[in-house]
């Protein structure tokens, strides 16, 4: 509301109820005692009340052809075979071994990683299994796109895909400040030709890249919980993904 | 509903009569749907042949305990017209395909120029919910024709529950912005 009269989004929010309580008191505290918001309000009322007949009354009259039969879908149903087992069917098994297998890759990266001490001696190549794990949990998040999250048991494996892709960014994540370490050495050496500043740049590297980490993963978590299964969760999953598997690739370019 | 209970459990053991009866059903809801959202017969028809044969061969994903068939099927069927949406140019409305295909509308005992005038604000409001961004169009038809709460819209667009109810109240100031250049209100007032 502002200073003297309704919003129009308080109106519409008034005639289609998606008001609060509280909201609506206030409104109706208004209402008494102001017709221009009384005039507006039945204005909005008409235009409500002339969209939903008219709506009503194309799609009420919309008439089907014949084609439009049970015959038509008949065979198609003949052919296939029910599937009694939920959990083999093509829209759970795809994007589960997908996201499994980037979350495997991911940790056989990470386990080379510490196998190999990688996180305190510089210059260490981090393999295949990274980037592997980038593409799948990609192609695991791309194929989630638009799908309906409430359609069973969609739900269930949203919330395991998302968890999935989750750990696994949060994995590679780790392997990335490896390589923006090392990136900053080499370019603090490149530059200054001096092994000596290369540590402590090493050292800032890692703090700001482990906030930023931190920042990310944390945030990153709040903001897939609360949008769980729906697009933007996923692209910003797929986003994430992109940047970290450029960011593993950025030595091999440069170098 | 117990009979369509009892027909989704003599589908899942294999009866297709119970099948057909299902589909039967649901038949001219789902078109309607569809049609709503993309604005054309074909395509409507496509997009509901496709919701059905999905959520036929995908009974068994069906749980009772979370939500009611039909809405369940209008999700599938949205998810088929967005794809339609996606595959093809942006679907326009013809106004003589719509009065060739339509039966005689419910009202009128008015005159033939009142016709004309109630067919003319039905057009200027059909083509302005066509015109609005997928999103909100979804929201208008499921709001105002099916009936739906905002719960039930959120769940079958897959968007948070306040996402939903943004979304009509967005799509119905952008309507009455784009209607409100026509001036057919006071035509309206005068027809009844």
């Amino acid at each position: 509301m502002n200073n003297k009269h309704l919003t129009p989004d308080g109106l519409t929010g008034y005639i289609y109820c998606t008001l609060d309580d509280a909201e609506r008191e206030i409104m109706d505290a208004h209402l008494i005692e102001c017709p221009t918001c009384r005039a507006n309000l039945t204005e909005q009322e008409l235009w409500k009340r002339q969209i939903s007949n008219e709506v009503g009354m194309v799609l009420n009259f919309s008439a089907l052809s014949s084609q439009m039969s049970f015959s038509a879908i008949a065979p198609q149903l003949q052919n296939r075979h029910i599937r009694q087992n939920i959990w083999l069917d093509r829209v759970i098994l795809v994007p589960s071994t997908l996201a499994l297998s980037g979350l495997v890759f991911a940790l056989f990266g990470l386990w080379r990683v510490i196998d190999a001490q990688a996180f305190t001696s510089p210059a260490q190549q981090l393999g295949a299994f990274p980037p592997l794990a980038c593409f799948f949990l990609t192609l695991a998040s791309v194929e989630q796109f638009d799908h309906s999250l409430s359609l069973q048991p969609r739900r269930v494996i949203s919330w395991a895909v998302a968890v999935i892709l989750w750990l696994g960014s949060a994995f590679i994540g780790l392997l990335d400040l490896i390589v923006l370490r090392d990136l900053a050495i080499m370019a603090v050496i490149a530059m200054d030709g001096r092994n000596a500043t290369a540590g402590p740049i090493a050292i800032l590297t890692v703090l700001l890249g482990a906030m930023l980490y931190i920042g990310f993963i944390i945030g990153g978590a709040e903001y897939h919980y609360k949008h769980i299964g729906q697009s933007g969760s996923w692209k910003l999953f797929s986003i994430t993904l992109l940047v970290q598997l450029f960011i593993l690739i950025l030595p091999y370019l440069i170098w | 509903m117990k009979n369509l209970e009892v027909l989704i459990e003599r589908w899942r053991a294999g009866d297709q009569r119970a099948a057909e009866h299902i589909y039967n059903q649901h038949r001219e809801q789902t078109f309607r749907l569809a049609y709503g959202l993309l604005g054309n017969t074909e395509d409507a028809e496509e997009a509901a042949q496709d919701a059905f044969t999905y959520a036929l061969l995908h009974i068994n994903h069906f749980a009772a305990q979370k939500s009611k068939f039909t809405t369940w099927l209008y999700m599938i069927t949205l998810s088929r017209s967005r794809d339609i949406l996606r595959k093809r140019r942006p679907p326009t409305f013809s106004l003589t395909a719509w009065l060739r295909n339509r039966q005689s509308p419910l009202v009128s005992r008015s005159g033939p120029e009142q016709r004309i005038a109630e067919n003319e604000i039905r057009h200027s409001v059909w083509n302005a919910v066509q015109d609005l961004p997928p999103a909100l169009r979804e929201a208008t038809i499921l709001r105002h024709w099916s009936g739906l709460t905002y719960q039930e819209i959120a769940e079958i667009t897959g968007c948070a529950l306040k996402t939903a109810q943004s979304r009509v109240r967005l799509a119905h100031q952008k309507l009455v912005q784009i209607l409100g250049e026509v001036d057919f209100q006071q035509s309206a007032e005068e027809t009844r």
